[in-house]
């Protein structure tokens, strides 16, 4: 994979294509949960394509290829979200009052509803990363640029939020 | 039990892929791509000139690699005899048709060569520079002509323009073009930058003439010169910045074309910056500098390493605090 990195820092469209395209559809299944429809997803993998080629010469090593492509589309979300003038909130501090061990094996029964309109955007961003993309708390912080505890905090919450929205779920579905 | 991870995974793959999908991330690329071959030839052009000289695929480009080195049939640059220097053979320009070739400003003169540089001017200073006449470029050249048309005086593939002699400057080594139309200027200068031995720094930096006639200097990022911010920085310190432009003269050759891999890694581990370095006369001098004390011009088929305690003084300069 590294030739083909160097390849691609070289301008090489065909070999950048060769690394971007095995995640494109992860790409597009993360930005949909931001955006909620395809054509906007659609345009965040396209502006994704775009920023990543254009600053491929960053890469130090193929093996961060991954992560720094879902940080650029996580940031092409965002600023989508904000250029529609939707909220997007900053991440919170690290809290101290959190459990030392977040249950990462619970079995809440969530939806892709759920996903997309339960969840705020830096908790969305936590929960596809840990869930979805299999990342270790140290690899979340590193992805979005914020201390470990602050994406411990932030997972935490989440699943709190999702139980109380899915014990709500029960209530009215009894 | 379905754990959180498979959960999850289940719920996103619930999300159907469009079928445009592939296509939308060729078109990402594919934009990026234009604005990035658009942004190698603003830099080497200055001002962006339908222009060629035939290189062959992938022989050229400022700051990311490639360099003149291919320009027709297979004269690369080479170390001399003693060691030394480096020997830049005259381009021999293509026996055959170069439409698959890529392409770069040139003027015939003289019997020599003269290629689109890294050293610009401004067009309200051009006039001041403009020296003897020499004649008018014939355009003559294009992806299909034959080796003949390049053999003719003040041939080009540029249009027609004046070319004349640069006030202060070897004309065995510098040229430009200047026409006014329209009440715009359009000035630029030639080099000729192949068939000459480069035995130190001073056989290019000597001719460049930037000792004893800095005006201003400036610099920015590679990741600045990448994405087109003209976030500038000026140089304060004009006594590490005279120390680094007079040891320029003594740096060392190296040869370029067996060694893109090791500028590009020089580039991916401690970053490059964009020199500028501003004239009296009001001609500019772009230099890559790369950690390690390494110097590159433009498209050129050598690039130099410096005295390092020389080059860091200025290097550790060049950073941004944040």
């Amino acid at each position: 994979m590294s030739d083909i990195l160097k390849k691609a820092q070289k301008g090489n469209e065909q070999a950048f294509l060769q690394l971007f395209q095995p995640y494109e559809e992860d790409l597009y299944r993360m930005a949909f949960v931001y955006v909620k429809n395809p054509n906007d997803a659609l345009d965040i993998v396209q502006e994704t394509a775009y920023r990543s080629f254009k600053n491929i010469r960053n890469v130090k090593e193929a093996s961060y290829f991954k992560t720094w492509l879902i940080r650029i589309a996580i940031n092409c979300s965002l600023d989508l979200l904000r250029s529609n003038k939707n909220t997007v909130q900053f991440y919170p501090e690290a809290e101290e009052n959190i459990p030392e061990t977040i249950p990462e094996d619970i079995d809440l029964r969530v939806t892709l509803d759920h996903l997309m309109n339960g969840l705020t955007e830096n908790e969305k961003s936590v929960v596809i990363l840990k869930f979805y993309e299999g990342l270790t708390f140290k690899e979340i912080g590193e992805t979005l640029d914020i201390p470990l505890g602050t994406a411990k905090t932030i997972l935490y919450r989440a699943l709190e939020n999702l139980r109380v929205e899915l014990e709500g779920d029960d209530r009215y579905d009894k | 039990m379905i754990d959180m991870t498979n959960r999850v995974k289940h719920e996103m793959d619930k999300i159907e892929i469009p079928s445009e999908l592939s296509d939308r991330s060729r078109k990402g690329v594919s934009k990026a791509s234009v604005e990035m071959k658009k942004r190698r030839r603003l830099n080497l052009t200055g001002i962006g000139i339908a222009a060629a000289l035939f290189l062959s695929f992938g022989a050229f480009l400022l700051l990311g690699g490639t360099y003149l080195n291919d320009a027709g049939d297979g004269q690369q640059a080479f170390i001399g005899k003693e060691g030394e220097g480096v020997v830049i053979p005259a381009i021999k320009l293509p026996k055959r048709n170069t439409a698959d070739m890529d392409m770069i400003g040139l003027i015939v003169y003289n019997g020599k060569i003269y290629t689109q540089t890294n050293s610009q001017l401004k067009p309200e200073v051009a006039k001041t520079l403009v020296g003897e006449k020499l004649g008018v470029t014939k355009g003559n050249i294009d992806e299909w002509s034959s080796q003949k048309s390049y053999a003719e005086e003040l041939a080009s593939t540029i249009s027609h323009a004046d070319v004349y002699a640069v006030k202060g400057y070897d004309r065995d080594f510098r040229i430009m073009i200047y026409n006014e139309r329209d009440g715009n200027t359009r000035a630029e200068f030639y080099e000729n930058l192949n068939g000459i031995t480069i035995n130190s720094g001073v056989d290019l930096f000597g001719k460049l003439k930037i000792v004893d006639h800095v005006s201003s200097a400036y610099w920015r990022t590679s990741d600045e010169w990448y994405n087109s911010i003209d976030n500038f920085k000026p140089i304060t310190d004009t006594v590490v910045l005279n120390a680094f432009l007079e040891e320029l003269d003594y740096a060392k050759p190296m040869l370029r074309g067996p060694n893109g891999a090791v500028l590009d890694d020089l580039r991916s581990d401690g970053g490059s910056r964009e020199l500028t370095v501003v004239l009296q006369d009001g001609s500019s001098v772009r230099l890559e500098l790369l950690e390690g004390g390494y110097i590159v011009y433009g498209a050129m088929d050598v690039y130099f390493k410096m005295d390092e305690a020389v080059f860091s003084d200025l290097w550790s300069q060049l950073h941004i605090d944040y």
